[in-house]
């Protein structure tokens, strides 16, 4: 079917297209909305600024397809092989994207704010500067997870987005917004996070080791039970933070500012923690085993039992601190 | 003990009257100790709405919607009062949080109402709470609720403004004050958007739709002059602004005769309030420093209508009290403002006020800003077609000018360079090459003139400005205002972005510039595609406003364009030589679509006096000498300068406009 015979058709009140050979036609700025091209072969399509919104598109081919600023809005992709596609600028609010193959996709300011991304796979792609505001990447029953592994996420807007369980291992999201996201249990590994907004982030039980967060915002962040080890938190701001049972070994914390933390049961062995602000933290039964805390500022804060045998605190400010027997340093 | 009581006399409802007047004196014994956490607590478990609270504050505190009873009664009030404390620090936070939470929902209208219930009860938590609402508005306050007042519909006014803050319809309109409730709504609504989207939400959810929306306007167009940027507010607390003397006891009455009339529609971009106020001033000292003066127009001024613009003095030397005919004073007044009569609108002080340039308040926006502006595009317009327009704003001449190149190279570049800028870039670099949002919007609509159909852009050049307003709401217009009072003659000078946008007179829509399925691809899959072009797939294409970052402000605008064969000259042309160009864009302009009559007059006014030739400040601001370099590893093409040429004669311009048209006619 060529691109003549399928307006034409459209154009009669025809919308199912159901399996349609589409093979690079050229549709562009077409006005296709509601069609239903579910399992038709778009490889190598056309279809720059062509409206499809609620299109039904599900189990649909679509790769290498040239899809720049297309409006996808509440569109059905479910399990769409839209792998290398050109999505850039295009609307995909609130499409249902599930288990879509979206890897080496270009979504260069896209917007897919509120779009269910749930297993889908983004392995990848290119999502600088995409809006994602409220989209669902959340696992199900542990496997039923968003792959991001390799994509480029600068500057994404992810704020108040679900990435539970996200597979996020290695992923460039420098200056990105995932204020208010939701990242529990989320895979950071070895993600860099340099300039990201994680302002009321909640990362419990994510894994953030060998993480880069320089000059992110952490303040009021939940890391319940984070795995930090050999994250690199130097300079930043924690104020606030929520880090009970935290694993900070070999975290470089140097310079940072924990003032108001909750650290209890935290391990911080082997941690960098020269010149950091600890006024008023809650350190209690927190693991300091041959941390280096020189020069920092302890003031007020409680290190009920914390083990400090091995710590090095030259230099540092324990005025008014709880010392691990309880009494009051003066 | 006593709490066992009070929980009893809550749960016994036959017993309810009894129990009541039993335990109330304990009750009054418990507020007097509870914390303001606790009393916030107790409000939000005795509020009308508690189920919708309690769903809201789930979901601000988790984002998860819990719509189960049972679910939703394993939430504490305290535990989520805590948790969204954490959440947003701040009150201005709280209200953000909030409105961006509702956002999401459904049934947004329903639930701005619930959120209005939940922010005042959260007030007594923020010491900020209070100072929201600021001082400047305190007497803008009365001036307001005076005039509502006196509307023939004072009593539906304060029915729909009663709903709007209290959630409840209630019919003892005698007890409710309307002053009280012209402060909250103030409060509840940072902005004016937010006020006229409430309103207009809640009305969708009443009985009786059409009566109440003349209603809501009348609230709107009433309530518009509080929602002013702070510096375009008259400054009526003379004493807090004038001096920080106790020489100054400054008291201004409202009289009855207080009138505030909207001369423009508030979304325009310039309003002017007219009052007219009796001002007793017993005594004032005058500060060099800023202009801080009262602004009592006594006559409708409209700004596009100004010819008897009047303008005495240098406002900065005498930061006198500028006042109107009516204005009565003391035989105390010292100061040499006796016998002065100035009128002019609110947007002069945005002069007065030591407001960073555009240029440098782009360059300082937050992430927060950034993501803000960039969302509301996304919401209005399609995020392409965004970029395009602001590309071609911006970078028109830069992105097309190949003499030689074929078509698909040409388009190459452009798509190429749509990849390589996001919109944040892109906006920002747009924004910081003009010195008004009046400006930016203009020079976004000649742009957006020149693409089929135009309509499709318009709506992308609205989305863009709306997505702004907010942040840029002090710049308004302002200073081009100011210029073409103070200089008798101005030329008629686009903007750096208007005059880049030029070359582009002859570019096309996004749709022709992709028309073949291949142009719109990666430049490296089209040079595979095109065959006959010359041209590499590891092109890095740059675009840089190297210049108007840094040197633009203390500098003399400079412009030299560094094409073949490109003259040089002296700066001092600039004002005559854009003069002409701009005579030339209009000619090209009626070739193609004809411009809005009245959007051109509004520009030659706004441009004449935005770079006038006395204002050498001004005009650096206007004219940045932005250079712009696209620079490509193709070895026919290594780098290519192109700079504004302010040495170039009329036809020289004419000359270069026409090598730079790289693509062909509509």
């Amino acid at each position: 079917m060529n691109e003549q015979e399928l307006l034409q058709r459209y154009a009669a009140d025809e919308t199912d297209f159901t399996g349609a050979n589409l093979v690079g036609v050229n549709l562009m700025g077409a006005d296709l909305i509601g069609i239903n091209l579910s399992k038709a072969d778009l490889r190598n399509a056309h279809l720059v600024l062509a409206y499809l919104n609620r299109a039904l598109l599900s189990h649909a081919h679509l790769v290498a397809a040239n899809l720049s600023g297309i409006n996808l809005s509440q569109a059905n992709l479910i399990r769409a092989n839209l792998r290398d596609v050109d999505l850039h600028g295009a609307n995909l609010q609130e499409a249902d994207l599930r288990s879509a193959d979206l890897s080496l996709a270009h979504l260069l300011d896209a917007n897919l704010m509120g779009a269910d991304l749930r297993n889908a796979d983004l392995g990848g792609a290119n999502l600088t500067g995409a809006c994602l505001r409220g989209a669902n990447f959340r696992e199900e029953n542990n496997k039923y997870s968003a792959n991001l592994r390799g994509a480029n996420l600068r500057k994404v807007d992810l704020r108040g987005a679900n990435l539970t369980g996200a597979d996020l291992a290695k992923v460039d999201l420098r200056g990105a917004n995932l204020s208010e996201a939701m990242l529990r249990h989320a895979d950071l590994q070895e993600a860099d996070l340099s300039d990201a907004n994680l302002r009321g982030a909640f990362l419990s039980d994510a894994n953030l080791a060998q993480a880069s967060l320089r000059h992110a915002n952490l303040a009021n962040v939940k890391l319940e039970r984070a795995c930090l080890i050999e994250a690199d938190l130097a300079t930043v701001d924690l104020t606030g933070a929520i880090l009970p049972d935290a694993n900070l070994q070999k975290a470089n914390l140097a310079w940072a500012n924990l003032s108001g933390s909750k650290l209890s049961r935290a391990n911080l062995s082997r941690a960098n923690l020269r010149k950091v602000k600890l006024i008023d933290a809650n350190l209690t039964d927190a693991y300091l085993a041959r941390a280096d805390l020189t020069n920092a500022d302890l003031t007020d804060a409680s290190l009920v039992r914390a083990e400090l045998s091995s710590t090095n605190l030259t230099g540092a400010t324990l005025a008014n601190a709880v010392m691990p027997d309880g009494s009051v340093y003066r | 003990m006593v709490v066992g009581l009070v929980s009893r006399a809550l749960s016994y409802n036959r017993l309810k009257t009894h129990w009541t007047i039993c335990v109330a004196p304990l009750t009054n014994v418990l507020m007097n100790v509870l914390s303001p956490f606790d009393e916030t607590v107790r409000d939000l478990a005795l509020a009308q709405h508690l189920p919708r609270i309690k769903k809201l504050l789930v979901y601000a505190c988790t984002r998860h919607w819990e719509s189960d009873t049972i679910g939703l009664s394993s939430y504490h009030l305290h535990e989520l009062v805590q948790q969204l404390v954490q959440i947003a620090p701040t009150y201005h936070e709280l209200k953000i949080h909030l409105n961006g939470v509702i956002q999401t929902l459904n049934k947004p209208a329903e639930y701005t109402l619930v959120a209005n219930a939940i922010l005042r009860h959260f007030q007594r938590l923020y010491p900020d709470a209070v100072s929201q609402a600021s001082r400047q508005h305190q007497s803008l306050y009365q001036v307001v609720t005076d005039q509502l007042a006196q509307n023939v519909e004072q009593s539906r006014i304060k029915k729909l403004l009663h709903f709007v803050c209290r959630d409840h319809w209630t019919q003892d309109l005698e007890t409710v004050d309307l002053g009280e409730l012209v402060r909250e709504v103030h409060v509840l609504t940072p902005t004016y958007d937010d006020l006229t989207a409430i309103l207009g939400s809640v009305i969708h959810t009443i009985s009786k739709p059409e009566k109440y929306r003349a209603i809501a306007q009348i609230i709107t167009t009433e309530l518009a002059p509080l929602y002013q940027p702070k510096s375009l507010l008259p400054d009526v607390e003379i004493g807090a602004v004038a001096v920080p003397t106790q020489f100054v006891t400054t008291t201004i009455e409202p009289t009855s005769a207080v009138q505030t009339t909207m001369a423009h529609d508030p979304s325009a971009d310039q309003i002017v309030l007219a009052t007219q106020e009796t001002v007793t001033v017993d005594h004032y000292e005058v500060t060099a420093h800023g202009v801080e003066s009262v602004v009592m127009a006594t006559h409708h001024t409209d700004i596009t209508q100004e010819a008897d613009f009047i303008r005495h003095a240098d406002i900065t030397q005498h930061p006198d009290i500028t006042h109107g005919a009516d204005m009565t004073r003391d035989a105390d007044m010292t100061q040499h403002t006796e016998g002065v009569e100035e009128q002019y609108s609110w947007a002069e002080e945005i002069q007065a006020s030591s407001l960073p340039s555009m240029r440098q308040k782009v360059s300082s926006l937050s992430m927060d800003e950034l993501f803000s502006m960039r969302v509301e595009i996304h919401k209005f317009a399609n995020p392409l077609l965004a970029k395009y327009l602001l590309l071609l704003n911006s970078y028109a001449t830069a992105v097309g000018y190949d003499d030689g190149d074929k078509l698909g190279q040409s388009n190459s570049l452009l798509w190429a360079a749509l990849k390589d800028k996001d919109l944040d870039t892109l906006l920002c670099d747009a924004l910081k090459s003009c010195t008004s949002v009046g400006e930016f919007e203009r020079s976004l609509k000649r742009t957006a003139h020149q693409f089929k159909p135009s309509n499709r852009y318009s709506t992308v050049v609205n989305a863009i400005v709306r997505a702004i307003q907010p942040i840029f709401a002090d710049y308004r217009e302002g200073s081009s205002v100011v210029n073409r009072a103070a200089s008798s003659f101005t030329p008629d000078v686009p903007t750096y972005g208007e005059w880049r946008s030029m070359g582009d007179q002859l570019s096309q829509p996004l749709e022709q510039l992709s028309s073949d399925p291949g142009q719109g691809r990666d430049p490296a899959i089209m040079g595979a595609e095109v065959g006959t072009a010359d041209y590499s797939g590891n092109e890095a294409i740059q675009l840089e406003t190297t210049e108007s970052d840094s040197k633009v402000d203390d500098t003399e605008a400079e412009a030299t364009a560094q094409t073949d064969g490109a003259a040089s000259g002296s700066t001092d042309d600039l004002p005559s030589s854009i003069h002409d160009n701009t005579d030339q864009t209009q000619t090209l302009g009626e070739d193609n679509a004809p411009l809005d009559q009245r959007q051109d007059a509004d520009l030659v006014l706004a441009a004449g006096s935005a770079s006038a030739p006395n204002s050498h400040e001004h005009a650096t601001q206007t004219q940045p000498s932005a250079q712009l370099s696209l620079t490509t590893s193709r070895p026919a093409a290594a780098e290519h300068h192109w700079v504004n040429n302010p040495e170039l004669t009329p036809s020289e311009v004419k000359q270069t406009v026409d090598e730079t048209a790289f693509l062909p006619t509509l």
